[in-house]
């Protein structure tokens, strides 16, 4: 390890596992031997039971992708009104309201966890309330028990994003079966990867025979009267791919928590920068590396870090910025004060994980981080 | 069928051991999905527009001779999300066939808009002209106008009426790729007219990318805003400058297309060479016909054959006699939408197509001698219609 790393090619952060491809092939020509290429095929039959196997739930819906997953079910649950939500997550999960008729109520997080908590939701609570939108960020449960009391008491729905949070548990339960539902991505830059992808899982039964109507044109003897369908069907490639994903999913989780404590290990000592440790005392996928800044005691601002690594091939990345509210739509049609949404949005960075990450590479990202020159380089330790 | 063996709608076997589709369902070239495949594994990036849908676009640009092609993850993404750009401010109404896919007023209803129903003409069974125009009003927000496999649209009348009106124009063009218009402007391709047109990559579709869709257009800006909502609405550095969605093609699905594009005019020829085999071996029954093609695409993607009021089974028996053989027909936009919906629109010539119809087995997996027994087991029927026609009627009491 040299004293300044080079990185000759960029590091990207996101999983970006890819398949083996002596499995890959044999998966495909098995769909083209089957000439079934989409439309509720063996494989998307396979993957819904795997992926309801998987989260430990009676039933779990694949489809094209997370966001229509979170669209999809929004619809099915025919909330009206508003619906809590938190503005430090990633946009889909707030647009995916609108696309269903509802009006976002951004709510503001809780500085430790970065989440939504009960106490904060019950002040946010109207009489046009009709569900909490809770988000597991970087797979640690989102209150999932403190929230379920709240919507309980309230009358309220309750679901989750749960995009990150893919084999994590809260409290040794392992997400997917809080709420009335929730959904998860296999987005190529999530730890199961269907290129694009994926699921809602649930243990209600009626919910589950409405989305497995809702997702395509199909005949069908659910009726869904006055309830929007989709064309929202996983494709067998896809399916494919999850499945392949599956069979792995555990060694790229072990690869992952190596990294996970390399950088914990690496990052420790640095005055002004601290390694959030979401995983402690849970069942991780450990897919994100994050860190936060505090700028005055580091000596510099995240974005000059930010800066200072993608110059040098390190793609880190601000994750999330800004906070929802302060984007368009919402900017302009919605006023929240959210004070510790804005701050979590100017002091939380990403580093590189996933396969294309070496262990090597890891140490040296760290020790270019303790290189970084600071501009009011502290002299007091914590 | 030499021996007339019993109907499987009777407990017969069915005549085809493998169901018979009706769809494409093309796959030309697997070993070039492999190698994509491949490729895209060795970059690491399996999505968001990656080398491959940006070849794909780039080639179904120069296809449809257009400015812009923009890949979505299939064509009701790109249907909801142009219906929601284009739409007129303030008006609600969206003008569509209403013998069309039975999709299409959930996409309008998606893009917050209401469908309302047009007659079609007796030919191409598009959009009719005189009855948009009696529709159009100010509450018109969109017409969405569908090409069909046996004639596409009559352009010309359509941008006519729309841009008089200051109205957007979205076709729906998935059956129309391939064609040209019968127009007196220059521009003719299936893909360069009106505002935009959408098309499918879907498996059953002439080009197989597994489920995909894309929308071409000339008008910049529409190309730029279904590029960023396709993408969360992403502008600069990933942060959202407006409302969007996932609406992404993955490589994996543009692999698929790419290696199967290049094989279009193959597929195409031999779409031909079947429908004229169904022509053939159908000659002799008085009572079939096939739906007029003379200002069809010439893609042959479907076979739609009509059954005569005087024929001897109704259209509905006969879907029902030839599922049972796994010759998996259906009928052919039926009910029509202002039906499914109990509109009250007075659609006559709808009423009227909409029961005539079956979309017969098609595709790269339909070989000649299944048309020729499909052919036989009309000929079984046309000499058994009484004892068949009573057996099948009573069965129903």
């Amino acid at each position: 390890m040299s004293e300044n790393p080079v990185f000759t090619t960029p590091l990207p952060v996101g999983q970006l596992n890819m398949p083996d491809p002596a499995e890959f092939r044999e998966m495909f020509e098995g769909i083209f031997a089957r000439r079934f290429y989409t439309n509720h095929g063996p494989l998307e039959h396979a993957v819904d039971e795997a992926l309801a196997a998987h989260f430990g739930v009676r039933h779990a819906i694949a489809v094209v992708n997370g966001t229509i997953a979170l669209m999809l079910l929004l619809r099915a649950m025919q909330l009206t009104g508003e619906v809590i939500v938190p503005s430090f997550t990633f946009p889909a999960t707030v647009q995916s309201l609108v696309w269903a008729g509802l009006k976002p109520v951004f709510c503001d997080v809780d500085p430790d966890t970065q989440m939504l908590n009960a106490a904060l939701v019950e002040a946010a609570i109207t009489p046009q309330t009709s569900a909490i939108l809770g988000v597991h960020i970087w797979g640690r449960g989102c209150d999932p028990v403190g929230l379920a009391k709240l919507a309980e008491a309230r009358g309220l729905q309750l679901l989750f994003d749960a995009a990150h949070a893919t084999s994590c548990t809260f409290e040794g339960k392992r997400i997917g079966g809080f709420g009335r539902a929730e959904i998860f991505s296999f987005h190529a830059t999530k730890i199961l990867s269907g290129a694009e992808g994926g699921c809602i899982t649930t243990n209600d039964d009626e919910l589950a025979t409405r989305l497995r109507t809702l997702r395509s044109f199909h005949a069908s003897d659910e009726h869904a009267a006055g309830v929007l369908r989709l064309n929202a069907k996983i494709s067998e490639a896809q399916a494919a791919m999850v499945l392949l994903g599956l069979r792995h999913l555990d060694r790229f989780i072990e690869e992952n928590r190596q990294r996970y404590e390399l950088y914990r290990q690496g990052l420790q000592d640095i005055y002004g920068l601290q390694f959030i440790d979401y995983a402690a005392g849970e069942q991780s996928n450990y897919q994100f590396a994050v860190v936060r800044i505090e700028p005055e005691k580091l000596g510099m601002s995240r974005d000059e870090l930010l800066d200072w690594l993608q110059d040098r091939h390190v793609l880190a990345r601000r994750y999330f910025h800004p906070g929802v509210h302060r984007t368009s739509p919402f900017s302009s049609e919605i006023r929240a004060e959210l004070t510790v949404t804005d701050e979590l949005c100017q002091v939380l960075l990403q580093l590189p994980t996933g396969q294309a990450i070496s262990h090597d590479d890891v140490r040296n990202i760290c020790t270019l981080i303790q290189s970084a020159p600071r501009k009011r380089q502290m002299t007091q330790r914590a | 069928m030499s021996t007339a063996p019993t109907l499987a709608l009777f407990g017969g076997q069915p005549l085809f051991e493998h169901p018979l589709a009706t769809g494409q369902l093309a796959n030309r070239d697997p070993e070039r999905f492999f190698a994509l495949a491949t490729a895209s594994f060795e970059r690491r990036r399996l999505t968001n527009q990656g080398p491959m849908v940006e070849e794909l676009e780039q080639r179904l640009s120069t296809l449809h001779g257009t400015r812009h092609c923009v890949a979505f993850a299939n064509a009701c993404f790109a249907i909801i999300l142009a219906l929601r750009s284009l739409a007129r401010p303030g008006a609600t109404r969206v003008i569509l066939p209403s013998l069309t896919f039975r999709g299409l007023p959930h996409l309008i209803r998606w893009a917050g808009l209401e469908p309302q129903y047009c007659d079609v003409d007796p030919l191409t069974h598009t959009l009719s002209p005189s009855c948009l125009a009696q529709l159009i009003d100010a509450d018109t927000a969109a017409v969405l106008a569908v090409d069909n496999v046996n004639g596409l649209c009559d352009i010309d009348a359509l941008e006519r009426l729309t841009l008089d009106a200051g109205i957007p124009l979205l076709i729906d063009a998935v059956y129309g790729i391939g064609g040209h218009y019968s127009s007196n402007k220059g521009k003719d391709i299936v893909g360069s007219r009106g505002s935009a047109s959408v098309f499918s990559l879907h498996a059953t579709k002439l080009i197989n990318g597994f489920e995909g869709g894309y929308l071409t257009t000339d008008n910049d800006e529409l190309a730029a805003k279904m590029r960023r909502q396709r993408t969360f609405g992403f502008g600069e550095g990933a942060v959202p400058v407006e409302l969007g969605m996932n609406a992404k093609l993955n490589e994996l699905h543009a692999a698929m297309a790419l290696s199967n594009l290049d094989h279009m005019q193959a597929i195409i020829a031999d779409n031909k060479r079947r429908f004229d085999c169904y022509q053939q071996h159908f000659e002799d029954l008085s009572w079939v016909s096939f739906a007029d093609y003379s200002l069809s695409p010439g893609t042959f993607s479907l076979v739609l054959l009509k059954v005569a009021a005087d024929a001897p089974f109704s259209r509905d028996e006969l879907i029902r006699i030839l599922r049972a053989e796994n010759a998996l027909v259906r009928p052919y936009y039926s009910p029509p939408l202002h039906q499914q919906e109990s509109s009250d629109a007075t659609l006559p010539v709808t009423d009227s197509v909409s029961r005539q119809f079956i979309q017969m087995p098609v595709g790269d997996l339909l070989e000649e001698t299944d048309i020729q027994r499909l052919a036989q087991l009309f000929k079984h029927l046309e000499q058994n219609a009484t004892a068949i026609g009573e057996r099948l009627r009573s069965n129903l009491q």
